[in-house]
């Protein structure tokens, strides 16, 4: 088993590397596996040695230059034939995109009813999809309340804070709604809880989230507790590791 | 009763987790803060900066592109007031986590194979055909045990109530446990008092559990 990074200049490495390590396994970049008879095989000082599974941490696109992004050269040529015959694990499998999208999202209490039969035990953010007419109306009419986002961008790219924002950016915004509406979705801005945090002199409140991890093979997993992220900048909601956000341990407790 | 520490302290408008409404402490912050009060500024200074550095010594860092694509490495940063839920609460959250990832599975695998939930009319099956992640070359297969996000980092907000909401879903490559790991690890180090006050439940498990979600994914022909 391996763990597949696109390399040392990818933002994550550090993560990637750590994981491997943890679990005892190599770290390995596209150019180390090779594939030959539909089988993945990792080049070693002692020859070729099977592949049975790769946690990958590359993107779908770039994972298999002979069915996706022919110009990747950190992927491994044939990956995805053998993927599919049935002769190496991938996780997360090829395709999950699909799910992870702010528009699928607002489905997904639907689904949970539909294939579970159960009432959702978790709420979500009221969603408004730009790509129906009614919606759109409604966004664009109360644009100056509401969050837009992009419906594929992660990492808080894109984002656009209706209450924070001037005239300028909402009009900008406005224009790429009507221009693409299936790409944006808006939300009402939900007011982030906060913890005491450390500041140059004080103690002040700052806004947070939490992404818990869970693991799903053929039992599932919820980590204890997950990783809190916190604005560190006043007034701030945006977390994001890469726009100047923080963390902060999360304790489970018994109390 | 509100000390000295939290003279200053105001968060009236959100939902705050040490403190309620009404500017009472809450009854699982009140250990933290007696603790805090205790160290005073000076001491938690001091174990800021030993954070600092065992972050450093420990090489916990992440790269930032800039919009010139040059690359930056940062070092990790990490605030050392915990954040602290109780148990009860949080077994409810991870409750709903894995329904709603195991609802999130079935979509996906329902999407490349038999798509009841488009006949069926609850989901438009535009929004899945139409979007740039939907991969053709996936239709009719299905990973061992139906399980394709086997990684899935579902972010979560309190709103005003505490109530726990669902942000989004990250099923691709969802990153970041490494450093709620390391987070600990460093925490355990520079405030090893927290640990030995309350009775924490142990997260370094996650690797372990990830090793064996590796093993149940290799598929059928190699085991």
């Amino acid at each position: 088993m391996v763990v597949l990074t696109p390399g040392i200049y990818n933002s994550a490495y550090f993560e990637h590397s750590f994981l491997a390590d943890q679990m005892g396994i190599a770290l390995v970049e596209g150019k180390d596996l090779f594939v030959e008879n539909d089988v993945v095989y990792m080049k070693t000082v002692k020859g070729p040695l099977k592949v049975d599974c790769i946690y990958r941490r590359l993107d779908d696109n770039f994972l298999d230059p002979k069915v996706f992004n022919k110009e990747s050269v950190i992927g491994v040529p044939g990956l995805f034939k053998s993927w599919r015959k049935g002769n190496v694990g991938i996780i997360n499998a090829i395709g999950t995109g699909i799910a992870d999208d702010k528009v699928v999202y607002s489905y997904v209490n639907k689904m949970i009813v539909y294939y579970l039969g159960e009432q959702p035990i978790l709420n979500q953010v009221e969603t408004y999809l730009c790509h129906n007419k009614n919606e759109r109306n409604y966004v664009i009419e109360n644009i100056s309340k509401l969050v837009v986002k992009p419906a594929n961008a992660s990492g808080g790219y894109g984002i656009m804070i209706g209450p924070k924002a001037d005239k300028k950016e909402r009009d900008d915004v406005i224009a790429k709604i009507k221009k693409n509406p299936r790409e944006y979705i808006a939300q009402p801005l939900e007011i982030l809880s906060t913890a005491p945090t450390i500041t140059e002199n004080d103690i002040e409140p700052r806004h947070l989230d939490l992404r818990p991890f869970v693991l799903s093979g053929k039992t599932t997993y919820v980590s204890t507790g997950g990783l809190t992220r916190v604005a560190l900048r006043k007034g701030s909601t945006i977390v994001n590791s890469s726009q100047g956000g923080g963390s902060k341990d999360t304790l489970i407790v018994d109390v | 009763m509100v000390s000295k520490l939290w003279k200053n302290y105001n968060s009236t408008h959100a939902y705050d987790g040490y403190f309620t409404k009404d500017n009472k402490l809450r009854k699982h912050a009140t250990i933290i803060s007696s603790i805090l009060e205790r160290y005073g500024k000076k001491k938690l200074q001091e174990i800021e900066k030993n954070c600092q550095s065992t972050i450093s010594a420990r090489g916990i860092n992440f790269r930032v592109y800039a919009a010139n694509n040059r690359a930056e490495e940062k070092k990790w940063p990490l605030d050392i007031i915990p954040r602290i839920i109780p148990k009860t609460q949080w077994n409810k959250v991870s409750k709903g986590l894995k329904q709603r990832v195991k609802a999130l599975n079935l979509f996906i695998d329902d999407a490349y194979n038999q798509k009841k939930i488009f006949k069926d009319k609850v989901v438009p099956k535009e929004i899945i055909f139409n979007s740039p992640y939907y991969i053709k070359e996936c239709e009719g297969f299905s990973p061992k045990h139906k399980a394709w996000s086997n990684i899935s980092g579902v972010d979560l907000i309190r709103n005003t109530n505490g109530d726990y909401l669902v942000l989004e879903d990250n099923l691709r490559v969802p990153s970041g446990v490494s450093y709620m790991l390391e987070n600990r690890m460093v925490m355990r180090d520079v405030f090893p008092e927290l640990f030995t006050r309350y009775k924490v439940a142990s997260i370094h498990q996650y690797t372990n559990k990830l090793f064996n979600c590796m093993v149940e994914c290799i598929p059928k022909k190699n085991c």
